[in-house]
Formats: C-alpha cells, structure tokens, sequence
C-alpha cells in the first residue's frame, strides 16, 4: 500500500483534497460570477494565482529548508529543500503554460517581455540550474551544501515577482496592478477558497514526496 | 474572435493531467523503491 493511505494524516488529506478541489471547480464555474470582458478566459485566473502562491511558497520552503540543513546539518532537510523545489518548478512551470493561455485571447499574443513574466522566468531557470547542480554536481554532500545556498539565493527573486507591478513603471506592465481586495465580493471569495485547496493540494504533495524521498534515502543507506 | 471557453478548457487540462501525472509518477516510484527493498530483505 501507498505512504498515501498508509498514514494517517496523509489519508485524510488526501481526502480533504479532493473534496476540495471538486467544491472548487464547482464554485469557480457555477458560483463565481462571469466577467463580461473576458468571459470563460477569466476563469483561468482562479487556477492561476493559487498555484502560482502554491509555487512561491514552495520556494519559501526550499529557502527554510536550505536555513534549516546548515543549522541542523541534517540530510532530512536537504530531502525537504528537494521535494519542495521539485514541486515548486512544477507549480511555476504550470504558471508559465497557464499564463500564455490566458493572455492569447486578452493581450492577444502570448508572451510579452513585461517585468512580472520575465522575473518569473528568470526563477523557473534558476531552479533548472538547482537540478542541473544537484544532477550533476558530484559529491552528494558538497551537492546538498551547494543546493542549499542556492535554494536560499533563488528565493530572493520572489520578492522581485511579488513587487515587479510596483518596481518598475506602469507603461511597461501589462500585469493586473488592482488589489485583490477591490474585487467583487463574488470573484474574492471563490479565489480565496481557491488558494486554500491549492495551499492544501501543495501540503499533501510535499509531505508524500518527502515521505519517498526519505524511503530512498534509507534504501540507499541500507536501513531497510 | 477567441473562443475563451478552449482556452479555459485547455489551462484546465494541462493543470490537472499534469497534477494526476505528477501522482501517477510517484506511486511508480513508490513500487519500484518496494521491489528494491523485498529484494534486499
């Protein structure tokens, strides 16, 4: 049987997730008002913005991890710095195929080189350069010192995609600048829930990943 | 004139088939570490 359902917490979660994630797909198409300039397009942004925060906090959690494996000098962080940025580049990697879908039909190209896609770019490479290091860095120790410096760097980009809208003037953004809190009470509470399910969707991926890395770790290492 | 709903339906799909793929893959993963591990033992 699967780590999935061999635990407890993992099982509920996994549960609760797809719950969750069936009252949200319910509530995005059939509660959430239509938004008459973009229509079915703007749907989108329900399934976009939460992953790519999934991502972002993926991210964090890679930086935390990178914190923690110097502190401890423990490898279990070097496995939660791994799993994170795993799933955190295929959250990101979602964001950049979602976003191209959505800007077609609204911008009318898909890519634009506007400062909130080109600096989320620039992290979704990045990350490619951590598994390329932790691919082919050599020693598996000097790989987890180096990932971990790495992860903790990479994250100082995030901030960067965050404040882009701010930092850099409006004649070169083509990102939304409105705060979430002016949209309509209808689209707010559907995009809300959203970010939970996914917040959720992301705990239960880490927590399942790091539950075979450790198995792999142990394999390796003969404990098993 | 854009036909938002296959847009829509199309971010839709990739975002679950990969989230389902991304499942898929490590429950192979998972057996494949099992059958490693009965053969050690």
């Amino acid at each position: 049987m699967s780590f999935l359902f061999q635990e407890r917490f993992l099982r509920i979660l996994f549960i609760i997730s797809i719950i969750l994630m069936v009252v949200n797909l319910y509530a995005i198409f059939f509660i959430a008002p239509m938004v008459p300039e973009q229509h079915y397009a703007q749907k989108i942004f329900y399934i976009h913005v939460p992953i790519a925060w999934s991502g972002f906090l993926s991210y964090f959690i890679v930086m935390v991890a990178g914190i923690m494996f110097f502190i401890k000098k423990d490898s279990y962080w070097d496995r939660v710095g791994l799993a994170a940025a795993e799933i955190g580049t295929l959250f990101v990697a979602l964001v950049l195929i979602t976003g191209p879908i959505w800007a077609t039909p609204i911008w009318g190209k898909p890519w634009i080189w506007e400062p909130r896609l080109t600096t989320t770019l620039i992290l979704f490479l990045i990350y490619m350069g951590y598994f390329m290091l932790r691919k082919f860095g050599g020693h598996p120790e000097r790989v987890a010192r180096y990932a971990a410096v790495l992860g903790i760097l990479a994250f100082l980009d995030v901030p960067l995609i965050f404040y882009s809208v701010k930092f850099w003037a409006p004649q070169f953004q083509l990102h939304p600048q409105s705060e979430m809190g002016q949209q309509p009470d209808g689209i707010l509470r559907v995009f809300l829930f959203s970010m939970f399910t996914f917040t959720i969707l992301y705990i239960l991926m880490l927590r399942f990943r790091v539950k075979i890395l450790n198995f792999h770790y142990k394999l390796k290492t003969n404990n098993v | 004139m854009y036909s938002y709903l296959s847009y829509c339906i199309a971010a839709y799909l990739i975002v679950f088939i990969s989230l389902i793929a991304w499942f898929i893959h490590q429950f192979n993963i998972e057996k494949k570490l099992n059958n490693i591990s009965k053969i050690k033992e």
